[in-house]
């Protein structure tokens, strides 16, 4: 089943697309070779498994927020502030304990995001930012070297913006 | 005869020039696509050149570029079937408005503002201080003005005019529509008629207020708030793109159901179609939360919950379009033509680019794919889906619109090209953003693969040649004719 993994999304949009783009080209092709019945159960069939499908899927994922957008899961060991700026983070302290963090992060001048990404360059979490307003996400982070990057396009500096977290066991 | 021609010359004018303004707008805009691929393989630009050429990209090939492709075609085919005149004030207005209004706004590049695809940055006259000085901003916000009044106002007008009112001509109506409300007829268009206008009154207030905020005149200020903005902004964009997905979907319906042997233009089932652009219509509107799921300070969880079911219930809707339209093609034998294979090759793509848009706006996945390469794979492929779509429109009108036609062999390698690429750029941009690497950046992160720019840098040059080729088709069909 899908999880909230960047790498299993597009597993799952690969096994999702790929036959659809393949039958859906078959169906034209036979179509255009020869004539068929219409289908009648197939309908019903279809719609029913669409439904079925739709809610399954739908339902399910609201579980597959991180930290449930703000809310721990265990004990929060440290709460961060970071002010993003063109084009910058300015961090309350570049160091915290392992465990539950949670970030509170605003904007101080335009549009910005706080993407945290751990040492293997996957985005464990993204929030938009906005001036005079905070956002506030928690997230498990293990031991090791976390970088924060803008995720909004804001001008000339963007692709350098970041900062270091190191978090120590 | 001459009678007739004048008719069709009547019908046909303004929409031929929005045409041909939005195929040079076009080419001018894809220009920069492999440019900035291969800006980021060589390294070899400044950030500010290639966010320039980002800004042009994004502003010139999605406003009066496929905007007015679309615009054209629907005008003259709303005209045609209604048998109305399209050459009123309205249709010239617009034509002004989007060509006027995209100059404006590339001059405005061109002098310093670099914006995202999505105008969003800068916020209303955030930039004014930080990076651009007044005359530029003054010009971008005119130039936004008449590009979203053109979108929001004068268009839903035109077309209202042509499906609604105005005499009818006999001897004008060239192909009857089937009625306005018919999905095989006219019945995608409506939407465009009334939603627009709604979704879009706050943005066009909030950009005139932002001129006049710009011009030291007083202002609505609560609407340059960016929060409030960012509100006003994403109710009308998404929604302008799932109107224009309803078309280019009606569009489907209207070419696929005349191209099969069936003597009469029909559909598997009309109550079908009927039901999916209501589903559509009327879950569009409440799906553009999903934009704002990681702003969750300013948005309430309701709201996303909200958000995410009516972005799926639009995928519902598509789920009824892809059996009917395979419906259709199993009942009545297909003729294969290059309309209908741009229509169908656009529809598979569309839903394609449907199962990617459903994970981007499942609240749980936005929180790791939003503002990745992942949104702009979604991005790149719904525009190249809305556009083949229209292609199919396009070959089965190019006599209105072309001195003489382009061949079926050119047609077939055209539409052949441009579907491997959108569906070769679909995967390879997906797969940039599952590696986390995030959009409109330069140079990229520098955990970015390699392979994926090659990959994409293949694809666009595919897609180039591509658009080139079907140029220099159309230039080949006025030497043709002389």
């Amino acid at each position: 089943m899908i999880t909230n993994t960047p790498i299993s999304v597009y597993t799952f949009l690969l096994v999702t697309t790929i036959p659809f783009i393949v039958v859906y080209l078959y169906i034209l092709i036979a179509s255009a070779k020869r004539k068929r019945s219409p289908p009648t159960v197939a309908e019903a069939l279809w719609l029913l498994s669409v439904a079925a499908l739709w809610l399954a899927v739908n339902v399910a994922s609201f579980s597959w927020i991180p930290g449930d957008v703000g809310k721990s899961h265990g004990e929060v060991n440290a709460t961060l502030y970071v002010t993003a700026y063109m084009w910058g983070f300015q961090l309350s302290s570049a160091e915290v304990k392992s465990g539950y963090v949670t970030f509170v992060a605003t904007s101080r001048d335009t549009m910005h995001s706080m993407g945290i990404y751990d040492e293997n360059g996957r985005l464990l979490a993204t929030v938009m930012l906005m001036p005079g307003h905070k956002e506030v996400v928690t997230l498990y982070l293990p031991p090791g070297v976390y970088t924060l990057r803008c995720l909004e396009y804001c001008g000339d500096g963007h692709a350098f913006m970041m900062a270091r977290l190191y978090v120590r066991p | 005869m001459s009678g007739l021609l004048q008719y069709i010359e009547a019908l046909s004018k303004i929409p031929r020039r929005m045409f041909f303004a939005s195929v040079i707008w076009l080419f001018v805009g894809a220009f920069f696509g492999p440019y900035m691929v291969l800006a980021q393989l060589t390294r070899s630009e400044s950030p500010a050149e290639y966010y320039i050429a980002m800004s042009l990209h994004g502003l010139i090939t999605t406003f009066p570029g496929l905007f007015q492709f679309t615009a054209s075609l629907s005008l003259l085919r709303a005209g045609f079937c209604n048998g109305r005149r399209t050459d009123t004030w309205l249709e010239k207005l617009l034509f002004i408005f989007l060509n006027l209004g995209g100059l404006l706004a590339l001059s405005a590049v061109v002098m310093g503002v670099r914006t995202s695809y999505t105008l969003m940055f800068p916020l209303p006259a955030a930039g004014l201080g930080l990076m651009w000085g007044r005359p530029e901003l003054t010009l971008f916000v005119i130039g936004v003005i008449m590009l979203v009044a053109a979108i929001a106002l004068v268009y839903p007008a035109s077309l209202a005019r042509l499906l609604f009112f105005g005499r009818s001509v006999p001897d004008l109506v060239l192909e009857k529509s089937l009625g306005n409300l018919s999905p095989r007829g006219m019945m995608g268009m409506v939407p465009a008629v009334f939603i627009l206008p709604t979704v879009g009154a706050p943005v066009l207030l909030a950009a005139a207020s932002a001129a006049l905020f710009l011009l030291g005149l007083p202002a609505i200020v609560q609407l340059l708030e960016p929060v409030n903005f960012n509100y006003a902004f994403w109710l009308f964009a998404h929604t302008l793109m799932e109107v224009m997905g309803v078309m280019a979907l009606g569009t489907a319906y209207w070419v696929i159901s005349r191209c099969t042997e069936s003597r009469e233009a029909v559909l598997y089932s009309d109550t079908l179609g009927r039901v999916a652009i209501l589903i559509y219509t009327i879950a569009a509107p409440f799906a553009f939360g999903h934009h704002l799921y990681t702003m969750s300070s300013t948005q309430p969880f309701g709201l996303s919950v909200v958000s995410q079911i009516a972005s799926w219930l639009v995928g519902f809707g598509a789920a009824f379009s892809v059996f009917n339209i395979a419906a259709t093609l199993a009942k009545y034998k297909a003729k294969i033509s290059p309309p209908l294979l741009a229509a169908y090759l656009g529809f598979t793509l569309y839903i394609a680019d449907g199962f990617l848009a459903m994970l981007l706006a499942t609240i749980g996945l936005s929180f790791v794919m939003h503002g990745t390469y992942f949104a702009t794979a979604h991005l790149m492929a719904i525009l190249l889906a809305v556009f083949l779509m229209w292609l199919g429109d396009f070959y089965r009108h190019q006599s209105l619109l072309l001195p003489s036609k382009i061949g079926d062999r050119a047609a077939y390698v055209h539409i052949a090209t441009t579907f491997v690429a959108a569906v070769g750029l679909l995967y390879a941009f997906s797969w940039l953003g599952s590696q986390s690497v995030i959009r409109r950046t330069y140079p990229m992160a520098p955990f970015a693969p390699t392979d994926g720019l090659l990959i994409i840098a293949a694809f666009g040059l595919l897609l180039a040649f591509s658009q080139i080729y079907f140029l220099v088709q159309i230039i080949r069909t006025v030497f043709k004719r002389k």
